[in-house]
């Protein structure tokens, strides 16, 4: 059986569980924003912090292996491609600011909305407790710059400023996502 | 053009076969069998993933594959990879058409009666039972069909 065919499902395995979690979590963090029942505010919590686990964090893993299998297997350099720099480059940036920013935060968050539950109370003051500001941002990022990669590996910009293109669009769109949602959502 | 109707067509893939393992995630949810109102809350989070993700991303999946297949003058019969793949997109599609998606409405509906207090929730795990094993279907053709388009299998010779 073709090796190479083999990493491409396995890659393509990879996006499908990471984009799973990505989304289900963007989902499930709309929710928390836009209820006031604090039940299920508290269970959106919940609900984010297993889906980074049981999907996010195992499609990153196959993503980022067969990515880099495929990578030696192609030929291709890391750098000489603006596609493949643009692939790795953001998925690192993801892969890193995801297990450290805003894994506190979710950790964070379902810590706040279990202590609202106990108290049985859902203020404003309890909301903006429960996400800051740096988790927002990070979080409002995770899904354009996630497309970003996508768009990457299926189109493959062959050009440096197409790549520069695409990312600026991604980021604009998460500053949008951010204070569209955070401010209209409730 | 093809390459952006291919990115397109894997960002519904992302999002139809995506959200599907999203609700087998939601079932992990402890108490999410036994529990009203954790159960409640689980079949909203499925419904919300269910109209903003599973339907656009099953129509996305469906619209971009038929126009890959027009623009790009691809002889659907005569490549029986291409065959198999469709076959198969067609039968997730009925599936989820005409079984899951109305089983889901019903668990739905029949949660928040038991949320209520108006129905035991017992009675509707022949029902979830029934979800779980067309649901598992479906799973396994999205892989099956996955790997038929990604592996291209020759499956003999094809027709002249």
């Amino acid at each position: 059986m073709d090796l190479y065919a083999l990493l491409k499902f396995a890659h393509i395995v990879g996006f499908i569980l990471l984009g799973a979690g990505l989304l289900a979590v963007f989902l499930s963090e709309l929710r928390a924003y836009r209820t006031d029942d604090l039940h299920a505010f508290a269970e959106a919590a919940r609900y984010t912090a297993l889906f980074y686990d049981a999907l996010a964090l195992p499609g990153a893993l196959i993503l980022a292996l067969s990515g880099l299998f495929l990578v030696f297997e192609l030929g291709l350099g890391f750098f000489e491609e603006p596609w493949l720099v643009g692939m790795w480059a953001l998925f690192l940036f993801e892969f890193i600011e995801g297990n450290t920013v805003t894994r506190a935060q979710f950790q964070r968050t379902l810590r706040k909305s279990v202590q609202a539950l106990e108290q049985g109370t859902l203020t404003d003051d309890v909301r903006d407790d429960a996400r800051t500001l740096l988790g927002q941002i990070t979080h409002f990022l995770d899904v354009p710059l996630f497309l970003v990669i996508v768009y990457c590996g299926a189109v493959r910009p062959d050009s440096w400023s197409h790549l520069a293109l695409v990312t600026g669009i991604a980021l604009v769109a998460a500053f949008v996502l951010a204070t569209a949602i955070t401010r209209l959502a409730r | 053009m093809q390459k952006v109707l291919k990115a397109l067509h894997l960002l519904g893939a992302i999002m139809f076969f995506g959200s599907i393992l999203g609700h087998v995630t939601v079932g992990l949810i402890p108490a999410a069998q036994d529990d009203a109102q954790v159960a409640v809350v689980a079949r909203q989070a499925i419904a919300v993933a269910t109209s903003h993700l599973t339907v656009p991303g099953l129509v996305l999946v469906i619209l971009t594959g038929m126009a890959m297949v027009a623009f790009g003058k691809l002889p659907i019969l005569r490549l029986r990879w291409l065959s198999l793949h469709a076959t198969i997109a067609l039968l997730i599609a009925l599936n989820a058409a005409f079984v899951l998606y109305p089983v889901g409405q019903e668990l739905l509906e029949g949660t928040s009666l038991a949320a209520k207090g108006a129905m035991p929730l017992e009675q509707l795990h022949s029902m979830e039972q029934r979800e779980a094993a067309f649901g598992a279907a479906n799973l396994l053709l999205c892989l099956v069909t996955l790997f038929v388009a990604v592996m291209k299998p020759p499956f003999g010779k094809s027709r002249p």
